[in-house]
């Protein structure tokens, strides 16, 4: 294995520099971290000299987002979960990365294509069908919050599944906020 | 059965129902750790008031910084439970208050009324 000099750190801050990251976490994100994770992001919001209203959107984005990971993902998993915020030409992204079971990759995959079909309208009418059906059933599954983050981030979610061995995949999602 | 009341914290709101003083209120930033519970021991509290013991015109207050998308499930709850009192006689009218450019709250507070079927008095706070 190669060293890690300071030549790797240069070359490591530098490509977070070029991928226009404003904040990168690598690690198990517990409900611990969540609140560590989103103290932080709060305190973000003076250097990015944003409006109220887009602060609260990026919050809102932000808790959704560490929640699913913390709520959904493997936990204790050899391979760490990341959650990044980045700034393209002024507009904001949050991302995450974790690693799922298999079994699980169906239901999402689906979930996230008939969110992804959906326009503004399609999203709150089924924000509400699934906040009803979530009470009736006492289920806490996924499909909530992901609906929200569409809605917040006004925009498609991104989303990419790799395998990483014969149980698990790594999930990655990445969602931009439009104005 | 007078009084029931939450400190608020970084995480939960702040809850005071105060039958005496005619205080009802939930405010401040909502994702607790267990939403369930945590809007369930509100629900049942509430759910146990009668119109006896409850007169006059009753304000309810839901005045939200933040809540995450499984609160804003119980919070439904809470409000058809709302719901089912008014209709038990107790005279309850609901104040949604949100700051003026956070549009989703003032989406959410309107997606209540429709879903429950009353009336909620949306209510814009500068900030």
């Amino acid at each position: 294995m190669e060293e890690f000099d300071n030549q790797s750190l240069f070359n490591l801050h530098r490509s977070i520099i070029k991928e226009h990251m404003e904040f990168l976490y690598k690690g198990n994100i517990t409900v611990d971290v969540v609140n560590i994770l989103l103290e932080i992001v709060k305190n973000k919001f003076s250097e990015f000299k944003i409006d109220y209203s887009l602060q609260k959107r990026i919050y809102n984005i932000a808790v959704e987002c560490l929640e699913n990971v913390s709520d959904h993902g493997v936990f204790g998993s050899d391979i760490d979960s990341i959650f990044l915020i980045g700034k393209v030409d002024g507009v904001f992204f949050i991302g995450t990365g974790n690693i799922i079971n298999k079994n699980v990759t169906n239901s999402l995959e689906s979930s996230l294509n008939k969110i992804n079909g959906l326009d503004r309208d399609g999203l709150k009418s089924i924000y509400k069908e699934t906040m009803t059906e979530q009470l009736e059933s006492n289920s806490n599954d996924v499909g909530l919050g992901l609906i929200d983050i569409a809605l917040k981030a006004n925009n498609k979610i991104d989303y990419q599944i790799n395998s990483v061995n014969d149980d698990q995949d790594f999930f990655s999602f990445q969602v931009k906020i439009n104005l | 059965m007078e009084v029931f009341e939450l400190e608020g914290t970084r995480y939960t709101p702040k809850v005071v129902f105060d039958v005496k003083n005619k205080v009802f209120e939930i405010s401040g930033d909502s994702r607790p750790e267990d939403t369930h519970t945590f809007y369930q021991v509100l629900i049942d509290w509430l759910s146990k008031l009668d119109s006896a013991s409850v007169q006059g015109d009753i304000k309810f207050k839901f005045a939200f910084d933040y809540l995450n998308s499984s609160s804003s499930k119980f919070i439904f709850k809470l409000i058809k439970c709302l719901k089912d009192l008014q209709s038990s006689g107790i005279n309850f009218s609901i104040d949604w208050f949100y700051d003026e450019p956070d549009i989703d709250m003032k989406e959410l507070g309107e997606e209540y009324t429709e879903l429950a079927g009353m009336k909620i008095n949306m209510i814009s706070v500068e900030v």
